[in-house]
């Protein structure tokens, strides 16, 4: 049977790989982030690749799964809105959440699933048949030749993804108004268009929530492909090892957007 | 020009180097035998610094390979190749950008002599015709063959083959033992070959030695090695099971 010390033992050996891992993605992105002004020229064929396998490929499933979330979304609060007889106020609720919470967590879990994990399986096969020490042999810096494109490519592809996604939950939300609440099309994207309307001492032409909503998306861009990457790296063993790193990437990305998530929303609006 | 002193390295509980020497001339083809998990991939990927001693000395020209840093390692990777067992080439890139690879990296020379470089490592292997091709798309003869064409493109000093034959059908087998004889044909670069493949190791060495229980056992001309009375390297050559040696601590 397993003692006290045991038991403590190994939880303090598991929080070091995590301190140690979570110390290693670290590294990786800030050695990707030095590496942008020298190679990014040189790596601009796989940036592209990484385009199409980031934000092309995705774009489906991203467009379903926004528009659903926004009838979803109408269909839930339009109900308890209806009953204070406030439906009109759907358009404003639909907006504000889509764009400053919803958009950017719903477009990189998807992205996590979708993506991450390809990349973490991707990285972590190359791993463990030895194509990364061949590299290595080579004298081709691995960051600089697997992970900046792939980090630079999530980074712009997730903020687009997410206003793609949020337009079209904003759609499927007038879609549910008309045809649920009796909240004609004019009124709702009007009131839409007003609670998307920037302040007078906004930064920009957009409000603050579309921004809140794009910076996270960048931000979570950032944190999937460099958590899946970093998966990868450390993947040994074999086809187990690979799979215990797909894994530890998407459990790892899960948890970082929900808890990054809320300390950016926080900064934005305490 | 390759030298190792006196290498440990364990991991974990598994002690698998426990005090390799060996030193490697220049233009000299030496091959290391031994049975699989004896830590002969172990002990090349220590030469290029791919892994770390626990103690012990590696040497490539004067460049203390543990203590190296950046710039001396690339030094040192630049001079000596590795061929890995699966030639471990990238997936994702044709094979002809695979060899290109090391060209384009290094940043020193023109698209138009890389190509050049590229297409004659290809052509001496026999593989201009699959150079569009993708990994995946050839068989592991061929793959071995890319692979010996990137190392060859970086005109390497020394070149460090992991099994080269692991895998392949005996005529495969007795090409890819051609293409090393035909590499190291110049006298001018040195090769480290590690196998079990006896036919191969007799075929292309200067000197041959046994890895046997983390150390090199014999190291001899593959004459002086073939009449060896080593009862171990007896065993191997005959395809006994060494354990039933006298002496044997398995």
């Amino acid at each position: 049977m397993a003692t006290l010390k045991d038991t403590l033992e190994a939880r303090g050996r598991a929080i070091r790989l995590t301190v140690l891992e979570a110390g290693f993605a670290c590294q990786i992105l800030s050695q990707s982030v030095r590496r942008l002004g020298p190679d990014l020229r040189q790596r601009w064929r796989f940036v592209l690749d990484q385009f199409v396998v980031c934000g092309i490929s995705p774009l489906p499933v991203v467009c379903v799964v926004g528009l659903f979330t926004g009838m979803l979304l109408a269909l839930q609060v339009g109900m308890e809105l209806a009953k204070l007889g406030q439906s009109e106020a759907i358009a404003n609720m639909i907006g504000v959440i889509l764009f400053r919470e919803m958009g950017p967590f719903m477009t990189s879990m998807i992205l996590t699933a979708s993506v991450g994990s390809a990349m973490a399986a991707e990285i972590g096969t190359m791993r463990v048949s030895e194509e990364i020490d061949a590299l290595e042999c080579m004298s081709v810096d691995p960051v600089s030749f697997l992970v900046m494109p792939r980090i630079v490519a999530m980074a712009i592809m997730t903020p687009m993804l997410t206003f793609i996604g949020c337009v079209l939950g904003c759609l499927g939300g007038g879609i549910v108004a008309k045809t649920q609440l009796a909240v004609s099309g004019s009124v709702y994207f009007r009131n839409l268009l007003t609670s998307l309307e920037a302040e007078p001492d906004s930064l920009g032409p957009f409000p603050e929530e579309i921004y809140t909503g794009l910076i996270k998306a960048f931000v979570f861009g950032i944190l999937v492909a460099t958590v899946s990457c970093a998966a990868g790296l450390k993947a040994s063993g074999g086809a187990i090892g690979v799979g215990r790193a797909v894994r530890t990437a998407v459990v790892r990305c899960f948890l970082m957007l929900i808890i990054i998530g809320y300390y950016i929303s926080w900064m934005f609006f305490k | 020009m390759i030298e190792l002193q006196d290498v440990h390295k364990s991991f974990g509980d598994f002690h698998v180097l426990r005090g390799v020497n060996l030193r490697l001339e220049k233009g000299e083809t030496l091959v290391v035998l031994g049975r699989s998990g004896t830590g002969k991939s172990v002990t090349l990927k220590h030469i290029v610094g791919l892994l770390r001693p626990d103690s012990g000395k590696i040497l490539v020209d004067g460049i203390d390979v543990p203590a190296a840093d950046a710039e001396q390692l690339r030094v040192v990777r630049r001079q000596v190749a590795y061929l890995f067992q699966t030639g471990a080439l990238v997936n994702w890139l044709s094979v002809r950008d695979n060899v290109a690879l090391p060209l384009v990296e290094k940043r020193t020379l023109p698209p138009g002599e890389i190509r050049e470089r590229v297409d004659e490592s290809l052509a001496s292997l026999g593989m201009l015709e699959a150079a569009e091709r993708m990994p995946a798309e050839i068989s592991g003869g061929m793959k071995k063959r890319a692979a010996l064409a990137r190392v060859l493109v970086a005109q390497p000093r020394a070149i460090l083959y992991d099994e080269p034959t692991a895998g392949l059908d005996p005529i495969m087998a007795r090409t890819v033992g051609r293409l090393i004889r035909d590499v190291q044909s110049s006298g001018e670069r040195t090769a480290l070959v590690v196998t079990h493949d006896l036919e191969l190791a007799f075929a292309v060495a200067t000197r041959i030695g046994l890895h046997y229980e983390g150390e090199l056992i014999e190291l001899a001309d593959p004459e002086d090695f073939k009449q060896s009375r080593h009862p171990i390297i007896r065993a191997f050559l005959d395809g006994e099971d060494d354990t039933a040696v006298e002496g044997n601590p398995r």
